[in-house]
């Protein structure tokens, strides 16, 4: 599950303990601009031929590790999020 | 020369191309975009009431391309976009100033998305929506993501009743690719819904077998991609021939070709979001601009002209061409026997 969801450098369910968001290892970006033209949270920007992720604008949905050829983008935590993972259970009557 | 200029709702819009409701449509920056890359008009991302709180909050990751070539840089044609997207992450209030501001800032047309899972709720967004200055609202009864198990014959047609008494907009409803596509259709027809945008994405599923566990959240997600064009574009001519209602068509759509395919089997707009997910937002303006080539092209004036012109030749079966005489059924390729 972990190499398949892009969460490779990290136990499998670190998603479920931190919130995770994008970084970018900048020896690998190749400079293709693919993640910043994919990303719907004005999160990444090309700076000096390299790919830049504002950690403040990440939501972490994923949508730049499916562009990015080299894969040159890992999970990190995202230590603006104060508060741990949010589950409400919630129950809906049938009929 | 040739416009794509048309009526739809009883509003002209620029173009039939339209963003649909999810991420391109989140936020107030986006509007400003789909306006600029020539969208006729946005449907916003869908609110829920108060009850589905926890649909405000997101999981991490939420997007995984299937079958997506990366090498390709954009050019693959087909692809599954497997998600678990959710509703606008902001309270009720803060939905209503975003269609406050979109509607503002721009001049396109602006469409408010809303579930709920009780008449108070519908009738309480859908007039906080009109309020805000909403074009039109659209009801998203088939979100893959919606939670329950509500049928449309129990709680769906109620609520469609009740949002068309209480608001002046027109009323579009997003129904889910089923075989009940045309019945729920004609009902909506008779409720008086102006519009219906056909069709949702499906609820599917996809595991990982080496941790034996659905990917990402351990929940289905939503599947779409071009490859749900084929029965959409069937479910779009048979509402087109069957019932007399507006159709807003969605799924699939990858390029200009896509889209002119909706329009000939009857549909007025071309909703949007798995190509500029994918592509950019430059898929729009390339798809208006394809669109417009076409007419130049077939001296097009207006897209009425070809709008539902395929969808009035498809032929009854008892009508198709057969051959009599036909060889029995036996085994294939047996070369010997001959």
């Amino acid at each position: 599950m972990a190499k398949y969801i892009g969460l490779k450098p990290f136990p499998p369910n670190f998603h479920d303990r931190f919130a995770p968001i994008a970084k970018v290892i900048d020896e690998k970006c190749i400079g293709c601009e693919r993640c910043p033209k994919i990303c719907f949270f004005d999160a990444i920007k090309m700076k000096s031929k390299i790919a830049v992720i504002n950690q403040d604008n990440c939501t972490g949905c994923g949508l730049c590790f499916e562009a990015c050829p080299v894969e040159a983008i890992i999970w990190v935590q995202d230590e603006s999020t104060q508060t741990g993972p949010f589950v409400q259970r919630y129950m809906v009557k049938k009929g | 020369m040739p416009t794509l200029e048309i009526n739809f709702l009883g509003y002209r819009v620029k173009s039939p191309i339209f963003v649909a409701s999810g991420p391109a449509s989140h936020d107030v920056k986006q509007i400003p975009i789909a306006q600029e890359v020539g969208a006729g008009g946005v449907v916003l991302k869908t609110v829920v009431s108060d009850k589905f709180d926890y649909m405000r909050y997101w999981p991490r990751p939420r997007y995984k391309l299937i079958d997506w070539d990366k090498k390709m840089n954009g050019k693959s044609q087909y692809f599954t976009l497997y998600s678990y997207e959710q509703a606008y992450s902001g309270s009720i209030e803060d939905y209503f100033n975003f269609v406050k501001i979109s509607k503002s800032i721009s001049d396109i047309m602006i469409i408010g998305s809303a579930f709920a899972d009780d008449i108070k709720d519908w009738v309480y967004l859908a007039k906080g929506i009109e309020e805000a200055g909403a074009d039109a609202i659209e009801l998203d009864i088939s979100s893959p993501h919606k939670p329950g198990t509500i049928q449309f014959e129990t709680h769906f047609i109620q609520a469609i009743k009740s949002v068309v008494e209480n608001v002046k907009i027109p009323v579009l409803v997003k129904l889910a690719p089923s075989p009940d596509v045309l019945h729920q259709a004609k009902m909506c027809k008779e409720l008086g819904a102006g519009a219906v945008t056909l069709c949702n994405r499906l609820r599917g599923l996809e595991i990982d077998i080496d941790s034996q566990k659905p990917i990402f959240h351990g929940y289905y997600g939503g599947v779409g991609g071009p490859w749900t064009k084929y029965y959409n574009f069937k479910y779009v001519s048979e509402v087109y021939n069957e019932v007399e209602i507006t159709i807003s068509a969605t799924s699939g759509v990858l390029n200009w070709i896509d889209a002119l395919k909706y329009i000939m089997l009857g549909a007025t707009t071309v909703q949007l979001l798995s190509a500029i997910i994918v592509n950019g937002w430059e898929t729009i303006s390339r798809i208006n601009e394809g669109l417009l080539n076409f007419m130049i092209e077939k001296d097009i004036e207006h897209l009425e002209k070809v709008r539902g012109v395929a969808a009035k030749n498809i032929i009854q079966p008892d009508l198709i061409i057969r051959w009599s005489g036909e060889k029995k059924g036996g085994p294939r390729n047996v070369f010997d026997d001959w």
